[in-house]
């Protein structure tokens, strides 16, 4: 297992992810990389973005950036050397599953519960998505 | 928002509704817009004139049924069909009007800024210039022109029409409506042309709340027009890109690029759909609640005897029109928007040009003198 791949929204379960992978990829000695789906964005910060004719790609990557970062930092404090960073914007299982194919990981990592608590419940969860159609193997962290 | 920031954003907006309308004001300097303003005016006032006797045949008709004067019913029927036939007339003449007067304007207005993007060939230079919200002067030219120059028209034209609208057929409520008398804490007041009260009251909150449920709106449908506009430029940049690269596997950034802006357009489009669902709410409430509330507010004078039949559905339509001509603002919220948008994107690449072209002079002078 040389490739693995974990998957951030910032929540606490894929803080847990990333921390499940980062060590994994310590012991094993494997390449990390870290990925996030952007466009996470309340109505009200679309709102006030409107108001003040803010640019809301600049805001989607700042947001999606500073997600990576925090990342980053928590698997390079966990011992993992080299950490490889990716932004995807979309359908966030379709986009993860794209991305992890183009990178050919062996492994992706991933935390049960994102943010969207609705959406997990009205389409299925994302972590569900993946399991069921990701081309490598899956690690769902509780 | 910080005071500083919108007051900054006013005065941007402020300078280039006015070098829009610097461009665009050139068109009604002429004879012909000024005939075909006139032209439309008198149309508008024409159209006012026959919904104000169309609402008397309303009155008229209504009391002739309540008396069972068969005669009167039967006359009031045949009067019927040429005022219709007056009213479909001045309909279609209205639209030949609107859209002679739009397609003109739009003439004009598309030469103007066509001859200034290809004179001097500032279309290949305007590409080395990209001052943000110059890209896609093509999409600027072909349709932001027609959408500028389209929406002024119709909604000048609806203004002007909801204001005589609104005076004339105050009239019509104050005569019908006449004084009410109601008790207050053991006193009798007496509230003079209570309906023209009644449908200010009842327009001042179906406006409020729809100000208060749609404040965001316009400002939505803009950010949503300008990250659709940066969508379509960002896939012609990058097929103008690729037709140029040898032929190979998609660069995954430049991918990813793309669906960046697909996902800012597909943000504001959900937002600019709760906006819509907000303001849905009180237009809805609104078609259905104006015309019973009318009937209720007559009903106490119909009931008392002193107002007919007749009287009571002329009031009725008369307090309906007038408060559909209040609704001009929440009627035109959307086009409103779309309107700025656009005119705020003709004005930028206008803006742009007149750069280029104070660059050019300065070249110039400065070849001159060296």
């Amino acid at each position: 297992m040389q490739r693995i791949t974990v998957a951030t929204d910032g929540s606490p379960g894929a803080t847990r992810a990333i921390d499940t992978a980062a060590t994994l990829a310590t012991v094993i000695g494997a390449d990390l990389t870290i990925l996030t789906i952007g466009g996470s964005i309340t109505g009200a910060e679309l709102r006030n973005l409107a108001d003040v004719d803010g640019d809301l790609s600049e805001t989607l990557e700042t947001t999606a950036n500073k997600v990576l970062a925090q990342a980053r930092k928590r698997a390079l404090r966990i011992g993992v050397r080299t950490v490889k960073l990716q932004t995807g914007w979309g359908d966030p299982a379709e986009t993860i599953i794209d991305m992890v194919r183009r990178g050919k990981a062996d492994l992706l990592v991933v935390g049960r519960r994102g943010r969207g608590r609705l959406s997990g419940l009205l389409l299925g969860s994302v972590s569900q998505k993946l399991a069921s159609l990701a081309p490598c193997a899956v690690m769902v962290v509780p | 928002m910080r005071p500083f920031q919108q007051i900054s954003l006013i005065l941007d907006q402020k300078r280039l509704l006015a070098r829009f309308w610097q461009a665009a004001s050139q068109f009604w300097r002429t004879d012909k817009a000024l005939g075909l303003a006139g032209f439309l005016i008198l149309v508008a006032l024409l159209q006012l004139l026959l919904q104000v006797s169309l609402n008397l045949w309303n009155r008229h008709f209504f009391d002739a049924l309540e008396r069972k004067d068969a005669d009167t019913v039967w006359a009031q029927a045949r009067l019927f069909v040429p005022l219709a036939a007056a009213s479909i007339f001045l309909a279609a003449t209205s639209v030949w009007g609107r859209m002679t007067a739009q397609r003109t304007w739009r003439q004009t207005l598309t030469h103007h800024v066509l001859d200034r993007w290809l004179d001097k060939e500032r279309f290949r230079h305007l590409n080395h210039h990209l001052t943000k919200g110059t890209e896609n002067p093509e999409y600027r030219i072909a349709v932001d022109v027609r959408i500028a120059t389209d929406a002024p028209i119709d909604l000048a034209l609806a203004f002007f029409s909801s204001i005589v609208t609104s005076i004339t057929f105050f009239g019509v409520l104050w005569e019908i409506g006449g004084s009410i008398e109601t008790r207050v804490l053991g006193f009798t007041l007496t509230i003079p042309g209570y309906l023209v009260f009644g449908v200010i009251v009842y327009s001042g909150m179906v406006s409020g709340l729809m100000i208060f449920f749609g404040h965001h709106l316009t400002s939505v449908i803009e950010r949503s027009n300008q990250a659709e506009a940066e969508f379509r430029a960002s896939v012609d940049a990058f097929r103008q890109e690729a037709e140029q690269d040898n032929p190979g596997p998609i660069d995954g950034s430049k991918r990813q690029a793309l669906q960046l802006k697909l996902q800012a357009v597909l943000l504001w489009w959900r937002e600019f759909c709760w906006q819509l669902v907000r303001t849905t709410l009180v237009s809805h409430g609104n078609f259905l609640f104006a015309p019973v509330v009318a009937w209720i507010l007559c009903a106490p004078k119909y009931l008392s005897g002193a107002m007919s039949l007749g009287e009571l559905t002329q009031a009725a339509a008369a307090f309906v029109v007038v408060q559909g001509a209040f609704n001009w603002l929440v009627d035109n919220y959307q086009r409103l928007a779309d309107w700025r948008s656009s005119a705020h994107r003709v004005a930028t690449l206008l803006l742009a040009l007149d750069e280029l072209d104070a660059n050019e002079k300065a070249a110039r002078v400065v070849a001159a003198n060296s």
